[in-house]
């Protein structure tokens, strides 16, 4: 673990340079870790892949803290033994919620199915199959309220983005882009080969928090018919 | 009761000083684009910082106030007009009910900022009354001001409700007799100063020079999200495969056609391209006020010199707080 400034008004903790889901837990046990213990001036902090950012005020590290130190010297100090704490403490078994999405694949819903597919020589059953096989993870929000960067997609489902981008992706859309997979919470220009669609939204803005996921969730997606897909949009528009 | 939009200007929204605790949602900060002038807009009408302005772009709305209104304007310089009268920035002015104030074109400067004594009374959406387009949430409906918008406005403070009594009694002007300007100097050629991010030691020697000793200029793609800039390209030393991560007001990314963004308040939290540097905070309410086609030239300071220059600013901006208080109550 490394602690590096992030301009003057924030903190980059770093714990590796790639992808893995213990480096996951190790930033969510910083990040509760200080939601217990947050420190005077503490604005918000912002996990990733490998690692996570803090955002504080120095006006009130420094009206609060020690004088003569640097608001950013104090800063480091405080996390670097705040997730030596973290890290001597008993490895307790985490628990990570476990979010089911439940997707209609292929047809207007997924008009790239049929090009995934192709593309790897596979049926379109066979890459429902395996796009819904995995436990996925969450590791991060980001680019939308409430969309998720998810962990997990198969190496044989991996396939580059449209050469053309759509100029409109519909709200709970389910794609594919290079080797990560989502759902856009908003509808929205995009590249990502769209292969099915969710009824289940994924931004929130009356609740709290106010998205479906966050970081450190598993995620499961159910592959449904067209008609549980408007059962379900009419079962939620009717809970409103 | 409050204000009624007539004209809409260009890029009017409400704003505050944005929504915080969300960016790990994937939910923007926002907020004003130059925070400076709206906060000190705010003080001038007796409002606490983080009351709600309206803020426009490169050209003000025409509002009607709907009931007797304290107001003040701040930031970039117009030649605003109550009912035709000049009635100036930087200090606290009165309006009648049924009067109707023009804004006008801005020059130098691209943001100004209107606050009302109470503040803009919209609903706030996770606690902050800013407009996040995107998401349609926030502000007034989620969206810019167009004609015809109504706008709510709050109660104003006791201290705003004495000064608005003692402008009333003025004669045909009821305007303060003072003003606080919040002075910046928007050279033809802006000196940026930035602190190195992690990734400045893998960009090319030569981009890393070029970034420093060649002028860059905003181009017209720039708007609340973030400037692009066209000059001197960039690239890394070698191609990097990065994972998205957290970024910031002010993070300065190169996407591969290596000209520089500089991203502003509605930025995305997070963002994938490399990063070169980050604009120092204190210059951040500067970049905001660049037209596009203005030059800027970027030099490098180092990480604790960008906090101690934030540090004596936040003082300044505490005593410029005093000083208008002051001159509210006498």
């Amino acid at each position: 673990m490394r602690i590096e400034p992030f301009g003057e008004l924030a903190v980059r903790v770093i714990f590796g340079n790639r992808m893995d889901p213990a480096v996951q837990q190790r930033i969510n046990r910083l990040a509760q870790f200080v939601d217990q213990h947050p420190f005077p001036g503490f604005i918000e902090y912002v996990p990733a892949y490998t690692n996570i950012v803090f955002y504080y005020d120095p006006y009130l590290v420094m009206k609060h803290g020690k004088k003569g130190i640097s608001a950013q010297r104090q800063v480091i100090d405080y996390l670097a033994a705040l997730s030596k704490r973290a890290a001597c403490q008993p490895e307790e078994r985490i628990k990570r919620r476990t979010v089911r999405i439940p997707v209609c694949y292929g047809g207007g819903f997924g008009p790239d199915l049929d090009e995934v597919a192709a593309y790897h020589g596979l049926s379109p059953e066979a890459v429902i199959a395996k796009h819904s096989a995995p436990v996925y993870l969450v590791y991060m929000l980001g680019f939308a309220p409430g969309f998720p960067f998810l962990g997990g997609l198969p190496e044989e489902l991996a396939t580059p983005r449209r050469s053309a981008p759509r100029l409109r992706i519909a709200a709970g859309s389910v794609g594919i882009a290079g080797r990560q997979t989502g759902a856009y919470p908003l509808s929205s220009p995009g590249g990502w080969q769209i292969i099915g669609r969710t009824p289940r939204p994924l931004f929130l803005p009356d609740a709290h928090p106010p998205t479906l996921l966050r970081a450190g969730d598993h995620v499961l997606f159910d592959p449904i018919s067209e008609r549980e897909y408007e059962r379900l949009i009419h079962e939620g528009v009717r809970e409103k | 009761m409050g204000l009624t939009i007539i004209r809409q200007g260009f890029g009017s929204s409400v704003q505050d000083l944005g929504r915080f605790g969300y960016q790990k949602y994937g939910i923007i900060v926002g907020g004003a684009m130059d925070p400076d002038s709206a906060k000190t807009a705010n003080w001038l009408v007796g409002n606490s910082s983080s009351s709600a302005v309206i803020e426009y772009s490169f050209l003000g709305p025409t509002v009607l106030f709907t009931e007797d209104t304290l107001f003040a304007l701040t930031g970039a310089s117009c030649r605003p007009k109550l009912d035709h009268q000049a009635i100036g920035m930087g200090r606290p002015c009165l309006a009648h009910e049924g009067q109707i104030l023009e804004i006008g074109g801005l020059s130098p400067g691209s943001r100004g900022y209107l606050a009302v004594a109470g503040g803009i009374d919209t609903e706030p959406w996770l606690g902050s009354r800013s407009t996040y387009e995107r998401a349609g949430r926030g502000g007034f409906k989620g969206r810019r001001l167009n004609e015809q918008d109504r706008l709510p406005v709050g109660s104003p403070s006791r201290l705003a409700a004495a000064v608005m009594k003692k402008l009333a009694a003025f004669g045909r002007e009821k305007k303060a007799g003072w003003f606080f300007s919040w002075r910046r100097a928007y050279g033809k050629k802006q000196m940026i100063r930035v602190t190195p991010d992690r990734l400045w030691p893998k960009f090319s020697e030569e981009s890393r020079r070029a970034f420093l000793q060649t002028d860059y200029r905003v181009t017209p793609a720039s708007d609340r999200m973030g400037y692009r800039l066209s000059g001197a390209g960039l690239s890394l030393n070698q191609p990097l495969e990065l994972y998205s991560e957290a970024v910031t007001n002010g993070s300065i990314q190169v996407p591969k056609n290596g000209q520089p963004i500089i991203l502003l308040t509605d930025h995305q939290s997070t963002g994938g391209y490399p990063r070169i540097a980050q604009v120092a905070a204190v210059d951040l309410p500067i970049v905001a006020q660049l037209a596009p086609g203005s030059l800027l030239r970027f030099r490098l300071i180092t990480v604790p010199e960008a906090e101690r220059l934030y540090l004596e600013h936040r003082r300044a901006l505490e005593l410029l707080k005093g000083r208008i208080s002051r001159k509210l109550e006498d």
